[in-house]
């Protein structure tokens, strides 16, 4: 039963993931978003480069050697990479900089506890897109409008867990209430560390990496073997609203001293 | 059948994360394929010239209401151009946002809400009252010019102070427009950009309204004044945000390429040197203070073009991203 009232979202535990890139398919298949521009980018085995307006789910490959580390508890044969994979996501932030930078109120906060942008109100001023911290959200030039994952809206309100979790084989996409994921979550690293998997550690739980800064959680949080940015992630974020109090405070003490300049200059 | 390689490594930085401290562990400068971490704005020279014009707006109905109420009759000429360039830029400057829009016709939802945590929710509303007192004041200016009559000098005097107070939030909302994102370039100058924003709208206000008010005006010294005072602080302001910019390491988008040009050359050559040689040299012609002045506009509007170019290169650079939100820079949890 999903219900609302209740805090939703997706624990991502990349050490199952086999990069199959199913849950990029059926995204793009139930929300009806166009293919990409087709290419090669050389980066690996991912063609699909980065979240965008059409693109909610990415699988991001990262190729690794032995000389480079890494969490494979086997010795490996030369030439012989092994990989880390992961599904990035709208990460629907406990506090969300995306949500706060918008002035249209398109970008709300939903009964699950997800962010979603509302298409028949936004109006394109494109403000959330350098707001956000994790670089997800962005303009569609086609439609002048902001997109991004909804984390299924529509699947929720009709009782069924979004696509991308739907789709996953392995399980390496799991959606359910916050306490929940939260507790298997760190069961799982409990199970990683005792498998000698050291690594293993959560990021966008509450006070771990990529809650921080004033963010508080993230509601789509991950399972992460190496740092956060080998996965294009960063360590440690911030709201961006922290910045507007203090900017306010020195941007007008300066023009209050410029005035009293005034007043000099033109007065006798 | 062998022993794991891991295991003979140090403790991994970001391993069992616990609960009471963030991990600290020093960058290596590790990216995902050099592929940006966040996305770039869409912001380009309708947005900066918008800060230009608004800025200088702004600071105009500030100069014209401070010089009404301290010298009065012998700025009249001052007085009345600032009040009409605030009222321009209150005009053309809402149109350029409008236009900038990626869905214009939808414009007017910008007034569904108004919300503290966005400085362009902020922003809308200082621009509304900024627009509405400014056409109030140019009304009251225009109909007492036209009628002789001191009562509505009067009410220009007075319907100016509010209009000058959202004309300085209007100058200075800018820079933490900017500085409220994600990108390192604009997020670390949190309280130096808006400084910033506001020194330069009072220089390039200062300028337009040396122009504005005709050849056949005598010298304004007040202006002249100002024009020193305003730019030397926005010279100082500017060098303590490049230091600020180096320290973190975060500098190179607005130091290298075109991008520098515009800022060094036209920002700071152009904006900033050049009015401050020109005024220093003591030649107190009609064409020096022209000189001065164009100089002025001509940085003013430069230095928020690479100010935004500038972001935009800043967000497409990963390594900036992640070196600036490093645990051990002084970021809590909560």
């Amino acid at each position: 039963m999903i219900v609302a009232g209740e805090r939703y979202g997706f624990f991502t535990d990349t050490t199952l993931c086999i990069g199959c890139k199913a849950c990029e398919v059926a995204c793009k298949e139930w929300n009806t978003l166009p293919a990409d521009a087709i290419g090669i980018t050389g980066d690996s085995y991912d063609n699909t480069g980065a979240l965008s307006a059409t693109t909610w789910r990415h699988v991001s490959f990262v190729e690794r050697l032995r000389e480079d580390g890494g969490a494979r508890p086997t010795t490996m044969p030369p030439y012989q990479s092994h990989w880390l994979m992961m599904s990035d996501v709208c990460k629907h932030c406990a506090r969300a900089g995306c949500l706060e930078a918008c002035p249209t109120g398109a970008i709300f906060r939903t009964e699950f506890d997800t962010v979603v942008v509302q298409q028949d109100v936004c109006n394109g001023c494109g403000y959330c897109v350098p707001a956000c911290p994790f670089g997800v959200v962005d303009l569609n030039p086609h439609d002048g409008k902001a997109h991004k994952c909804t984390l299924c809206y529509d699947r929720l309100k009709g009782g069924l867990e979004p696509a991308c979790a739907k789709a996953c084989p392995t399980e390496s996409i799991r959606f359910g209430p916050l306490d929940e994921l939260d507790r298997r979550a760190r069961r799982r690293v409990d199970a990683l560390h005792a498998l000698g998997v050291d690594k293993a550690y959560l990021y966008g739980v509450p006070d771990a990496p990529g809650a921080t800064g004033g963010i508080e959680r993230l509601n789509a949080f991950f399972l992460l073997t190496e740092r956060p940015e080998v996965y294009n992630l960063p360590a440690a974020p911030t709201l961006p609203s922290r910045r507007i109090a203090r900017g306010f405070v020195t941007g007008l003490a300066t023009m209050a001293a410029l005035a009293v300049a005034m007043v000099a200059a033109f007065r006798e | 059948m062998s022993v794991p390689e891991f295991r003979s490594t140090a403790r991994a930085p970001y391993g069992r994360t616990s609960r009471a401290e963030m991990p600290a562990a020093p960058y290596r400068g590790d990216t995902y394929y050099e592929r940006p971490a966040i996305k770039s704005s869409y912001y380009g020279h309708r947005i900066a010239s918008y800060f230009f014009l608004g800025g200088l707006a702004g600071a105009s109905q500030v100069i014209a209401t401070i010089a009404d109420l301290v010298a009065r009759e012998r700025d009249r000429s001052t007085v009345r151009a600032g009040r009409y360039l605030a009222l321009a830029g209150a005009v053309v400057g809402p149109a350029l946002l409008i236009v900038d829009l990626h869905t214009p016709r939808r414009w007017y939802n910008m007034f569904r809400i108004a919300r503290r945590t966005s400085p362009l929710s902020i922003g809308t509303w200082t621009l509304l009252a900024f627009g509405t007192l400014s056409a109030l004041t140019a009304a009251a200016q225009s109909l007492g010019d036209a009628t002789r009559r001191p009562f509505f000098h009067g009410v220009a005097r007075w319907i100016g102070v509010p209009a000058a107070v959202a004309g300085g939030v209007t100058s200075v909302y800018t820079g933490t427009l900017l500085a409220s994102t994600s990108v390192p370039l604009w997020a670390v100058g949190e309280t130096v950009l808006p400084a910033l924003f506001g020194a330069a709208a009072a220089s390039t206000a200062t300028a337009a309204m040396t122009l504005a008010r005709g050849s056949r005006a005598r010298r304004s010294r007040p202006l002249e004044r100002l024009a020193r005072v305003a730019t030397g602080v926005e010279l100082l302001i500017s060098v303590l945000l490049e230091a600020r910019w180096r320290r973190r390491g975060l500098a190179s988008p607005i130091t290298t390429g075109p991008v520098a040009l515009a800022y060094r050359a036209g920002g700071q050559g152009l904006g900033m040197l050049v009015p401050l040689a020109v005024h220093a040299t003591n030649v107190r012609t009609r064409r020096a203070s022209t000189i001065a002045a164009v100089a002025t506009l001509a940085g003013g509007y430069l230095l928020r073009a690479a100010l935004v170019l500038g972001g935009n290169a800043s967000a497409r650079r990963p390594r900036d991203y992640f070196r600036w939100t490093q645990p051990q820079n002084g970021i809590r949890p909560r």
